[in-house]
């Protein structure tokens, strides 16, 4: 019972810890990021057609990461060149993945809004966990002990700092933004090729929003990040579990407690945590 | 003589109808001190720009040890050997001293993704650099917990961990108490003597006499004189600056009346954990001064924000502030103001103006009097806001200006007068004078006598020393929210004050 508990909690973990690492990326070198949700919904359905069309999941998992990668760049052009609001461009690029992806389902696939279902063996398994798991190592010590680390650090709390030592803000943020979107792409592929068989209308159900809140929660730091992402994935699979046996409380109650948990954390902890000194700030 | 280290010919530049630079001519020798003084807006930043590659000029030329020196961006500069440490440090609160250092190390964008820092090579290196110039620094904590001091410490060290022998400091003591002053100034001149190139740009004169071989004097856009330093008189100094015969006179003071206005009792305040406040007591009189010195951060802030805003500002006050029958305390700011209470806040553009609307309508804020219900007395305020243009030389002389066009003294005159004439009994004064130049120092400092000579109280928040000197009739230190001293005219000293300052007791 613990054990399956657990287990599902790792599993629900991941694509929240995809999308968080890729936030953390964002928000580190100063870019604010609310877009995530978009690009895990872009992933996804990119991962599940790419598959759906050559038989194999690894070819999913390329087409979710480059997917969500030029989504990601696109508003990279948005906020770092022609400098918009990115509040304002997340949000437009989030509506338009909701908008965008029944549109190329039913052109495509000639369905509303979902993907043919993918065979199990065409599936990926824990390759996705290990993954996430393996990313939030590296990440650390790609921020911590290498020089990029360091340029996207400054990128994220003194952006003129970074740029009067000579290296370029816009630069070292794009490159950010493209992991951030590779990143958020891979997790809204494990959802539509691993946890799910296919994708399906709206299926990240608010996940890259509780990813930025994990981020938020975590301080920032790939470690607590990590550890806050493993906190409401044991929500939700505790949720999946309690609306098979607590009959007495009503699903939709059940339902909510990811949400709510990820609420309270913020409440709780928002504003006490050390925000990068730069973020949304050009130079 | 040999070839001069830097030498700069017939230097132009104008913005627009502005000529910020105009045929500026001078020479800077190796291993000397340079000062480069002048009024705000003389052209000295401008001219530091272009010297570094942040501004183009639109003619003249720069020449570096006899070769031509054009510096597109400051990287360029950089790698001649020059360094320049901004007014405002560029510093990442967060990061740590060392790292500040290893991201100046230029490197390729491809190997960054590889390469690992290697940090115990750099700490060695940077500790052994603090050494040779006896300047110690933790270089493993983070920026924020640093003081002003050493984050400027840090700055110069970064310019030389990569060799630079030109270093140009802008307005460098702005930031230092009196003490660390003096310290910096040893400082530069152990720096000299290894053999660096400094050029200092400054308004404050004490400094200039202190420690300059060589002064450069401009005077709007223009070079007023050149010249080795040797004893001349500061006034001498200031009237170069100025370009008219300039001797700050003391301030005749009548005796008005000086009953008590305000008293302050036990008024503390903690804020994060941190005590900003501690038990303060003191009292404003009516027809006095009453300075408060202190390095900046001291608990200054949030004693203006007890007075004019204890409601809005989110923080918890204890203690009473008695002013007449109400307890300021326990009122909201709007009541506060309709007290006539006046204010002349530290950060002009953000807190006493909105910089896109006109001189005009910014002299409408807070000015009731201007008001007959709902409509605007124009003639009133046209007439007022006229003269006062006039008394304090506020120039362009066109009110109908967007308020952020006008230079950073003639914005705080204006502040000043709208305050002033508002007929204040008490009126709260933080910084009046930073960033604006000495002409408008001088009309402001008499606008505030003259306001204490009709019978006003007024608090003056200042880190100047000598504004606090000049103006004040008592004086009260504070350091770590704590009153160190109440000390009356008679008793003035800079060195006690400074030492208190620093918290000793």
């Amino acid at each position: 019972m613990i054990e399956e508990l657990l287990l599902s909690t790792l599993r629900l973990s991941t694509p929240l810890v995809f999308a968080a690492l890729g936030g953390l990326f964002s928000e580190r070198s100063g870019v604010i990021q609310i877009g995530l949700e978009g690009m895990m919904l872009v992933g996804a359905l990119a991962a599940a057609s790419a598959t759906t069309f050559t038989g194999s999941p690894w070819t999913g998992v390329l087409a979710g990461a480059s997917v969500g990668m030029i989504w990601a760049l696109i508003y990279a052009f948005f906020v770092l060149k022609i400098k918009a609001d990115q509040i304002i461009s997340a949000t437009a690029l989030n509506l338009l993945a909701f908008g965008l992806c029944p549109f190329f389902t039913k052109i495509v696939f000639d369905s509303t809004g979902a993907t043919p279902s993918i065979p199990f063996e065409q599936r990926l398994g824990s390759e996705f966990m290990w993954m996430a798991f393996a990313l939030v190592i590296i990440t650390s010590l790609l921020l911590r002990y290498t020089r990029f680390g360091l340029w996207i650090q400054f990128a994220g709390e003194s952006p003129s700092a970074l740029q009067s030592a000579g290296v370029s803000v816009g630069l070292v943020r794009s490159i950010s933004l493209a992991c951030t979107g590779a990143l958020a792409g891979l997790g809204g592929a494990s959802l539509s090729i691993s946890l799910a068989s296919s994708y399906a209308p709206n299926m990240t159900a608010g996940r890259g929003f509780m990813a930025l809140a994990a981020l938020i929660f975590g301080a920032w730091r790939p470690l607590p990040t990590f550890a806050a992402c493993l906190l409401f994935a044991f929500v939700d699979a505790a949720q999946i579990r309690l609306q098979g046996s607590a009959t007495f409380i009503p699903v939709q109650v059940v339902q909510i407690l990811p949400y709510l948990v990820t609420i309270v954390a913020l409440v709780g902890f928002f504003g006490h945590q050390r925000v990068p000194k730069g973020l949304g700030k050009h130079v | 003589m040999d070839t001069p280290l830097l030498e700069f010919s017939n230097i132009s530049k104008a913005y627009g109808q502005v000529h910020a630079n105009q045929n500026i001519n001078f020479q800077i020798h190796k291993g000397q001190i340079h000062a480069l003084i002048g009024e705000n807006g003389a052209g000295k930043s401008t001219l530091m720009k272009i010297l570094f590659g942040l501004e183009h000029a639109d003619s003249g030329e720069i020449r570096l040890r006899g070769e031509r020196l054009d510096a597109k961006s400051p990287i360029e500069a950089k790698k001649k050997g020059l360094g320049m440490v901004q007014q405002h440090f560029q510093l990442a609160p967060a990061l740590t001293a060392l790292d500040h250092v290893i991201l100046e190390q230029p490197h390729s964008f491809l190997g960054s993704f590889f390469e690992k820092l290697n940090r115990d090579e750099w700490r060695q290196k940077l500790e052994n650099l603090s050494e040779q110039f006896a300047m110690p620094l933790p270089w493993d904590q983070t920026v924020d917990q640093l003081s002003v001091g050493l984050q400027q410490r840090l700055e110069i060290l970064k310019l030389l961990a990569f060799d630079a022998d030109i270093l140009i400091l802008d307005e460098p003591t702005a930031v230092l108490t009196p003490q660390e002053v003096d310290a910096f100034l040893e400082r530069l001149r152990s720096l000299r003597d290894s053999g660096k190139t400094i050029i200092l740009i400054t308004h404050k004169l004490r400094e200039v006499i202190a420690v300059a071989d060589w002064v450069t004097v401009l005077r709007q856009g223009k070079v007023a004189g050149t010249f080795a330093y040797e004893g001349q008189s500061p006034h001498s100094l200031a009237s170069l600056m100025v370009g008219k015969a300039f001797s700050p006179q003391e301030f005749e003071r009548k005796h008005s009346s000086n009953e008590i206005l305000v008293r302050v009792q036990n008024l503390s305040c903690t804020s994060h954990g941190v005590r900003k406040l501690d038990r303060v007591n003191f009292e404003i009189r009516s027809g006095q001064i009453l300075g408060v010195a202190g390095v900046h951060g001291n608990g200054q802030t949030e004693l203006i924000k007890a007075l004019i805003m204890p409601k809005e500002s989110g923080l918890h006050f204890e203690g009473s502030i008695k002013y007449g029958e109400d307890d300021l305390l326990h009122l909201a700011n709007k009541d506060i103001r309709k007290l006539e209470v006046g204010l002349i806040p530290e950060d002009r553009l953000q807190q006493a103006v909105i910089p896109a609307l006109s001189a005009k309508e910014n002299y409408l804020l807070g000015r009731h009097d201007f008001f007959k219900g709902r409509w605007i007395r124009r003639h009133r305020r046209d007439k007022e806001l006229e003269e006062s243009m006039e008394e304090f030389d506020v120039r362009p002389r066109n009110a109908d200006l967007p308020f952020a066009s006008f230079s950073g003294g003639n914005q705080q005159k204006i502040v000043v007068a709208r305050e002033v004439n508002r007929e204040p009994n008490l009126l709260v004064v933080a910084e009046p004078t930073r960033g604006v130049d000495i002409g408008a120092i001088e009309a402001i400092h008499a606008s505030l006598i003259a306001t204490r000579d009709a019978g006003v109280g007024v608090l003056l928040v200042s880190s100047e020393l000598e504004e606090l000197l000049r103006l004040s009739d008592r004086i009260i230190v504070m350091s770590k929210g704590q009153i160190k001293a109440t000390l009356l005219r008679e008793e003035f000293d800079v060195e006690r004050i400074g030492c208190l300052m620093g918290g000793e007791a």
